[in-house]
């Protein structure tokens, strides 16, 4: 059975953070490329999913349209 | 994840995500017409940081109006569009400027690639400095582990790029030249007091 390898509570949420990013980047170099990106996939695939999702509803009517032409041009002129 | 410091060269296996495969097909334009060097936080994501992002920062090459038009004229055909203008002129003036220009999907606004030319020395010399990223699927150029951690830790210093630098360190623990990130430290603590006195 593979060793499991513990992370050490931080004292605060600054230490806390700072302890799972060593703990899943020991995790990341001790385990294979495709268990550790499964797992980072689900975070990040999210975020693209939930974003794609969004702009497909929102072209779905003409308002949704036109909300997506106003966010363009806002875009634009905030530059 | 194998990373030879000697070729710098980091070959993987890992699973794309979406955000990669968004990185590569834009990379796959960028790259018929312009060199460039990848960036920043993404590089912490690429390697496996375990957070999502809202932009992927890019250097390109500082090139002639009609080269950058032939690239932005690619980049509309193939669905993107530049959150920052329309007319090609004026991003390429904002290029020029030193700013930076958004790209992203056509009708999307999120995830979009922050893509720059390098202004001061320290930031042209990432052409030279990077390291190539290898994946069955695709290669990708990559700003040096040394030259990420140094800007994360000494000009960015947030808590996300602390982090981000520390991802990395930790990955590659006993591969990363401490001296060299001293030495653009240096610089960097130098760029700092001039821009920010």
């Amino acid at each position: 059975m593979e060793e499991r390898i513990f992370m050490k509570p931080g004292k605060d949420n600054n230490e806390d953070r700072m302890n799972f990013v060593k703990f899943w980047a020991e995790y990341v170099k001790s385990h294979s490329d495709e268990e550790w990106s499964k797992q980072q996939n689900i975070i990040i695939d999210s975020q693209i999913i939930n974003s794609i999702e969004f702009y497909k509803k929102l072209a779905e009517t003409p308002e949704g349209r036109e909300n997506i032409r106003v966010k363009k041009l806002k875009a634009v002129q905030n530059h | 994840m194998e990373y030879a410091q000697d070729k710098k060269e980091i070959r993987t296996n890992k699973i794309l995500s979406e955000l990669d495969k968004f990185v590569i097909r834009f990379v796959k334009i960028l790259e018929k017409h312009v060199d460039y060097v990848i960036i920043s936080g993404y590089i912490s994501i690429l390697l496996g940081r375990a957070r999502a992002t809202e932009d992927v920062d890019i250097y390109i090459k500082k090139i002639p109006f009609e080269e950058f038009l032939k690239l932005y004229e690619d980049l509309k055909k193939e669905d993107y569009w530049c959150l920052n203008a329309e007319k090609p002129s004026e991003v390429f003036s904002y290029l020029n400027d030193g700013l930076a220009v958004r790209f992203s999907r056509e009708g999307m606004s999120l995830p979009n690639f922050e893509v720059k030319f390098p202004k001061r020395e320290i930031d042209k010399e990432t052409f030279e400095d990077f390291i190539s990223f290898i994946h069955p699927e695709v290669k990708l150029k990559i700003s040096s582990f040394e030259r990420h951690i140094a800007f994360k830790k000494y000009y960015l210093k947030s808590n996300k790029d602390i982090e981000d630098a520390v991802h990395v360190e930790e990955l590659f623990k006993g591969k990363i030249d401490y001296e060299k990130i001293n030495k653009l430290r240096k610089i960097i603590e130098s760029i700092e007091s001039f821009e920010k006195p």
